[in-house]
């Protein structure tokens, strides 16, 4: 699968000088780094992360046997359970269902594996209308856009821009009142949900334990796509298997903080298959397709720690590069931090190049990530792969020259000497360009520390 | 440094001291099992301290001296905290500073409040704090000249929350976020100083 994050340098370009974008990023960015910092006052964030840790640890090295400890319970609810070991496949097995089932219109909600897999254009082109329901995502929906954040997809737009996209799309009158576009949107999608024929959501854990789809969410558009219709369809990645029930207790705290500074989030469904005869509503049809595209091949390596991931978002919130270009800039449905990650891991390092470069590795992420995932130190080994797999003739030379420079205290001196006497030429200016495109060059001193030092005048 | 009985001396390695250092050759007066090698930089001791010994790890020669070394090298104001002592230090100096904390001091060594008992022993120094203190000025080594724009977007959202604060100074542990945004001030002519933190401690005894 070809993807734009090839062509992040381009796109980043093109990002970086919109000054409302950046205006907006900041605002809403800033606004929930303080959150989840005053939201993790009244715990304990250190201990409650060394759990989180090591229950995805646990999860994701024992990954097999918990999928066929969930795939036996979700059937003896009831459920149908796809593996999809491709996006072509996971599009496929979903689409046959829809139209085993007559399907004309799919209610939606949030799901970042339909994303990766593009799953809503698919089924549009095969005539199916598909409608996000979750409010960001509807505003991306109807800005013909794709979500720049993967737990806040509209984070890039003001409810000015919201407010002139209803105008033009939905025809609502100039609002820009927060409530007021809600109801709007909400007045639309009501008559989708009683409309459409099948649900499609993703889930944020699977319980191995129970056979448990869990899903978090604010909107109650959530609980409504999976419960409204005759057909559920669960789509989401193999690795959000935990073992037991009771370790929800853990994850619950953390999500909601992290995501958005929420102590729990409005809405958690557990969902436990179609709807028995005792029941009066659910689906009678429950679906779960699991995507593998590339996560099973990060096990046993030293990448694995990624698969920990549950896409709490708070990584893109503290990041400074995040904040400056937007989730469109990466070129990809996974951006920021983790999605300079997952985004080679899953679409290839061909794909997505630049991605691993793009971070300043300041560590910020790694510091507010609820499980623990070292991810400056994983862009870092990422680089060294990607680095050991090119062949840049002039970074090499650059980096042998270094390395003989290092090992000779002679040659290091000689060259610094050099280095001094040439800072003088704008010629030797302009190989840094770069740099003094953008900044000023301190003045370089005449004589280096150590000549200094040598000469005694330190003392 | 002689006032506290520290001999302080310069190896003959280079600066970044990867490998005479590390293989005893820093010259003959240097012992690593009792000495110590100090830094003007958190970044550059993070990668010895953190890195080296996993980088050397499969390194015959060198796994054992990178484990040891990593134990004797301390960034300057750990050096004075937990070695030389704090206490042992007083000055004065008439200024008003801020302080902008080094992401790999901060976040790969620990670093947050050792600068800032140095700073608060000296007399007549006001220090404001940074709004978004914690947040990474944008230098990142390569990722400064491989995306500069980026990078430099940074340097300007850091040096507006430093004209906020009105302080004449930016004071820091990293000598290459202070090249980086002293660079970037220049050119956007903002007239402050951007200072390592041993130039302020020099000044503030002499």
């Amino acid at each position: 699968m070809e993807i734009e994050a090839k062509h992040f340098k381009e796109l980043y370009k093109k990002q970086i000088v919109k000054d409302r974008l950046r205006s907006n990023l900041s605002k809403a960015t800033l606004q929930a780094v303080d959150s989840r910092e005053e939201s993790f006052k009244e715990v304990d964030f250190q201990f409650l992360r060394a759990q989180a840790k090591m229950i995805r640890e646990e999860s994701v090295s024992h990954l097999n046997e918990l999928l066929s400890e969930f795939e036996d319970q979700a059937r003896k609810n009831g459920c149908n359970i796809f593996y999809a070991q491709t996006p072509e496949k996971a599009r496929a097995y979903v689409l046959d269902v829809a139209v085993r089932n007559n399907v004309k219109l799919i209610v939606k909600s949030k799901s970042m594996v339909t994303e990766e897999i593009e799953l809503v254009p698919f089924l549009s082109e095969k005539g199916i209308e598909t409608v996000e329901t979750d409010l960001g995502e509807y505003i991306v929906q109807l800005a013909k856009e794709k979500p720049s954040h993967i737990t806040t997809p509209a984070i890039h737009k003001s409810r000015t821009e919201i407010a002139e996209l209803f105008h033009e799309k939905i025809g609502t009158e100039m609002n820009d009142d927060p409530k007021f576009l809600t109801a709007e949107a909400r007045r639309v999608l009501r008559e989708k949900f009683l409309a459409a024929d099948m649900g499609i959501s993703g889930a944020n854990f699977l319980i191995a334990e129970t056979g448990d789809a869990v899903i978090v969410e604010n909107e109650g558009n959530a609980r409504l796509s999976t419960s409204s219709t005759n057909v559920h369809v669960v789509v989401t990645g193999i690795e959000k298997v935990i073992p037991k029930f009771s370790d929800l207790r853990i994850f619950m705290r953390v999500l909601g903080r992290s995501s958005t500074g929420q102590k729990l989030t409005s809405y958690v469904s557990v969902l436990r298959g179609p709807r028995t005869e005792e029941e009066k509503d659910g689906p009678r049809e429950v679906h779960i397709v699991l995507l593998d595209n590339g996560r099973s091949s990060l096990l046993g390596t030293d990448h694995q720690e990624v698969l920990n991931c549950i896409r709490c978002g708070a990584c893109l919130n503290v990041c400074p590069v995040y904040r400056n270009i937007g989730g469109h800039a990466y070129g990809s449905v996974y951006p920021g931090p983790i999605g300079s990650l997952v985004t080679p891991m899953y679409f290839g390092e061909k794909n997505a190049p630049d991605l691993p470069f793009a971070s300043s590795l300041c560590g910020n992420c790694s510091e507010v990530c609820p499980v623990g995932i070292e991810i400056h130190h994983q862009l870092l080994s990422l680089r060294h792969e990607i680095v050991a797999a090119r062949k840049s003739r002039i970074e090499r030379f650059l980096f042998k020259n270094y390395r003989k420079t290092m090992l000779r205290p002679g040659r290091y001196q000689m060259i610094g000497r050099f280095a001094r006497a040439l800072s003088k030429f704008s010629v030797v200016r302009r190989i840094m360009k770069p740099w003094t495109d953008y900044r000023d060059i301190p003045e370089f001193p005449s004589q280096s520390f150590r000549e200094i030092y040598k000469s005694g005048k330190l003392n | 440094m002689a006032m506290h009985q520290i001999n302080a001396f310069m190896p003959d390695g280079p600066a970044s001291t990867h490998h005479s250092t590390i293989h005893g050759k820093a010259g003959s007066e240097f012992d690593l099992k009792q000495d110590y090698v100090v830094g003007p930089s958190g970044s550059c001791i993070a990668m010895m301290r953190n890195f080296y010994p996993g980088l050397l790890q499969a390194d015959q020669r060198y796994s054992q001296v990178a484990a040891e070394f990593a134990t004797r090298i301390f960034e300057f104001t750990e050096f004075i905290n937990n070695v030389v002592g704090v206490e042992k230090f007083t000055g004065k100096l008439n200024a008003v500073v801020s302080f902008h904390d080094s992401c790999h001091g901060l976040r790969e060594l620990g670093i947050k409040q050792g600068p800032r008992n140095i700073l608060r022993r000296i007399n007549g120094l006001k220090l404001i704090e940074l709004p978004y203190n914690e947040v990474c000025c944008g230098f990142g080594g390569t990722f400064a000249v491989k995306f500069p724009e980026i990078s430099v977007a940074m340097a300007d959202e850091k040096l507006k929350n430093f004209d906020q604060t009105k302080a004449d100074i930016l004071v820091s542990t990293d000598t290459s976020c202070l090249m980086h945004l002293h660079g970037r001030a220049k050119r956007k002519g903002f007239n402050q100083r951007f200072a390592h933190i041993a130039e302020i401690m020099a000044e503030s005894i002499s």
